[in-house]
């Protein structure tokens, strides 16, 4: 019998879903965390299921996680956002002993052992300084797609400096910048590296070690990622799969867990 | 609180004690919700305990109402009122006031004809019985400039002493050790109240010849003590009152062999209490709470109960720096919701080689009191490198199979915060379980407050 099941990460920005089907991917989708979400995410999730060609009713078992869990109103088990994404970072990548995790509104520097199972971490869920809002506020500000961020910090002749990590003054001084005449490019960088740096020191706080793995929309920022290998002095490895979807592969997993329990 | 009586505080904790007996007294009164609301009890109380019902925590009137819980409650409540009688018999009698810091008992104190009041007990049992914790002392001390980022545990009696509703110091006693909040505050009492300061330095090393060193301070903290107190130590006096520091410290010992029992007979909102009673070791009061704690542990250990709800699987904790006071009720909510018990923490952790005071001679009661100085939480801790405190919690998470350990502390714990990481480190690759890092004060519920500390907990345990 095959076994079918499902994972959810209901985050503040996005919504993510995973299909898996004997133990692999079988399909899964990415969308915005919209108005109304209880009805949004069962649309979504009968959208992310056609395009697998798996019907809800063959579903076994489904794990969900995130601030938005309390919307889905299918039969699902809560999981703990720290537990999925230490599961699916280890099931994505077995030597992972290090997940950072950033997404919309908070970032994650969890520890994990050899078997996947969380041993420590670190949270900022106060604070926008590390997470992908502040990359989109400063994307708006500088009229940029937030995916052209990235490229272009790279592309940067001279990263400016900024003296704040506060995602509010942040974005003033971004604009400060702009009217100094600052290169766009040369401003990009230096919130990249801001970021990167923000999250290395709560990596750096639980101690890093090899391997590390970045989940979420913010590993997508490619100049983000390095700038956080710089500073912790290691290298960080991305999920083969899409990065915002590693805690829903985890909320997944948690699910089957039980089951087997 | 009001201000200018110097029995004030001491006499508002009494009042709580013959409350708490009262209500205890209704053997159906088993929450305040099942019979019918604080109203509903506030109305069978005397005239006399109403205002004091009023300012008690409601969830704590609800923790001790509960029958795993209530026959220490009482026993806790019995042995402060007759401390507190205690107390206000030496002031009556005018004896020298001898405020002490916490990792020390009473013996020599009491020998010498002296009142032995522990500067820290204060605050913290104010923190664990009112709505308002001691807020009042805390808030006095902070108006005089006191920083407000450092930890509560002086600050609240500094305040009540300004306040004029706690007994002046005669003498002050400190073991000086790394603790720089706590140094400044003492020589602050001893300034401010005319008070002599005797500092005791604890050694830096843990051997045979810094044990030497510590008994050689102790000798000539009891000469200082005897030109105050105006008396000499007697061998005699001091032996009765060493014996039944001794059969607390039994007890105590025998609490923790049992809390090794899985589940953990003993519940966790007994920590901070049984901190506050170690403080009183020497006081036959500390003798009667650890003997109830014990045969409440033992009875269930032999009848096979457990402290937690019936289904829920139990989350063996440790705590690697120390508990709350400010919400006793945060504990019971730890084993209801989660299953998780309490098993050490650095505040009440005595390693199984503290012993008993040997009361052959004079010597060697001095230095048996000088050993359990030597091994007392927090003393043991501090006092060194960092390898006592790692050690010692690394043995404490096997031997006690530990499931977590707890690492919350006050931020400006220098000494704390500068070896969480080696500890959990350790923790995790010598237990292989996992840690939590946070951080809170162990008298002053603003700095992380309840709801905080236990959306902090549900994320942990959620992972667990």
């Amino acid at each position: 019998m095959k076994m079918i099941g499902m994972g959810c990460d209901i985050g503040t920005s996005a919504t993510k879903i995973v299909i898996m089907k004997d133990g692999t991917v079988a399909g899964y989708g990415v969308t915005l965390t919209k108005d109304k979400p209880d009805q949004a995410i069962e649309k979504f999730i009968n959208k992310v299921l056609s395009n697998t060609g798996i019907s809800l009713s063959d579903i076994k078992y489904c794990g969900s996680t995130g601030w938005g869990t309390k919307f889905l109103s299918l039969d699902h088990s809560e999981e703990s956002l720290i537990k999925c994404l230490s599961k699916g970072a280890h099931w994505t990548v077995p030597t992972a002993r290090t997940v950072i995790d950033a997404g919309g509104l908070s970032s994650t520097a969890i520890s994990v052992n050899e078997k996947g199972k969380p041993m420590e971490y670190r949270l900022n869920d106060k604070c926008a300084s590390g997470s992908g809002r502040f990359l989109e506020m400063v994307a708006e500000a500088l009229e940029l797609k937030i995916e052209e961020i990235g490229p272009l910090s790279l592309s940067a002749k001279e990263r400016v400096h900024m003296t704040s990590q506060c995602a509010v003054f942040g974005e003033s001084e971004v604009i400060a910048h702009v009217n100094a005449g600052r290169e766009v490019a040369d401003i990009v960088a230096g919130v990249t590296y801001s970021v990167g740096l923000g999250l290395s020191t709560l990596v750096k706080r639980l101690g890093v070690q090899r391997d590390c793995v970045m989940t979420g929309g913010v590993a997508k920022n490619v100049a983000v990622v390095k700038a956080l290998e710089e500073s912790i002095g290691v290298e960080v490895k991305i999920t083969y799969f899409d990065s915002q979807i590693v805690g829903a592969i985890g909320a997944a997993l948690c699910a089957q867990a039980r089951l087997k329990v | 609180m009001k201000e200018g009586k110097e029995r004030e505080l001491l006499n508002t904790w009494k009042t709580t004690m013959d409350l708490a007996k009262f209500v205890l007294g209704y053997e159906d009164l088993t929450s305040l919700d099942q019979w019918g609301g604080r109203e509903a009890v506030r109305e069978i109380l005397p005239d006399e305990f109403r205002e004091n019902f009023d300012m008690i925590q409601p969830d704590l009137m609800d923790t001790i109402l509960q029958p795993k819980n209530r026959r220490v409650a009482l026993a806790y409540s019995d042995s402060l009122s007759e401390y507190i009688e205690f107390v206000n018999r030496k002031l009556d009698e005018r004896k020298k006031v001898a405020y002490y810091y916490f990792p020390m008992s009473t013996e020599i104190m009491l020998a010498l004809d002296m009142l032995p009041i522990c500067y820290e007990l204060l605050g913290g049992i104010s923190a664990a019985q009112y709505i308002h914790g001691c807020e009042d002392g805390i808030d006095r001390i902070q108006s005089e400039g006191y920083p407000d980022h450092l930890c509560a545990s002086q600050k609240a009696t500094s305040g009540y002493l300004l306040m004029g509703i706690v007994p002046k110091p005669d003498v002050l006693l400190k073991q000086a050790w790394g603790c720089d909040p706590s140094n400044r505050m003492y020589e602050w009492a001893s300034v401010t109240f005319d008070a002599p300061l005797i500092t005791f330095e604890m050694p830096y090393y843990y051997n045979e010849r810094a044990f030497r060193f510590l008994v050689g301070t102790v000798k000539r903290m009891i000469e200082q003590l005897e030109k105050i107190s105006g008396n000499s130590l007697d061998e005699e006096k001091l032996r009765e009152w060493v014996k039944i520091g001794n059969q607390a410290t039994e007890y105590l010992l025998k609490i923790q062999e049992l809390r090794k029992e899985v589940p953990c007979p003993d519940p966790a909102w007994h920590r901070p209490i049984d901190t506050a009673y170690s403080l009183l070791i020497g006081r036959p009061e500390a003798a009667s709470y650890f003997k109830a704690v014990y045969e409440d542990a033992k009875k269930r250990v032999e009848k096979g109960e457990s402290i937690i709800p019936e289904g829920k699987k139990e989350i063996r904790c440790a705590w690697g720096w120390a508990w709350n006071a400010y919400s006793l009720p945060f504990f019971n909510w730890l084993e209801e919701e989660h299953g998780a018990t309490y098993l050490e923490c650095s505040l009440t952790y005595f390693p199984p080689f503290t012993g008993l005071v040997d009361t052959t001679s004079l010597d060697t009661m001095i230095e048996g009191l000088a050993w359990r100085w030597f091994c007392w939480p927090m003393n043991r801790q501090s006092m060194s490198f960092s390898d006592i405190w790692v050690n010692d919690f690394v043995r404490i998470c096997k031997e006690f199979k530990a499931d977590c350990l707890m690492l919350g502390g006050h931020m400006a714990c220098k000494h704390f915060w500068a070896l969480n990481k080696l500890l959990s480190d350790a923790v995790k690759e010598e237990v292989g379980i996992p840690t939590l890092r946070f951080e809170q004060d162990i008298y002053d519920r603003r700095f992380t407050p309840v709801s905080e500390l236990k959306r902090i907990m549900n994320t942990f345990f959620a992972m667990l």
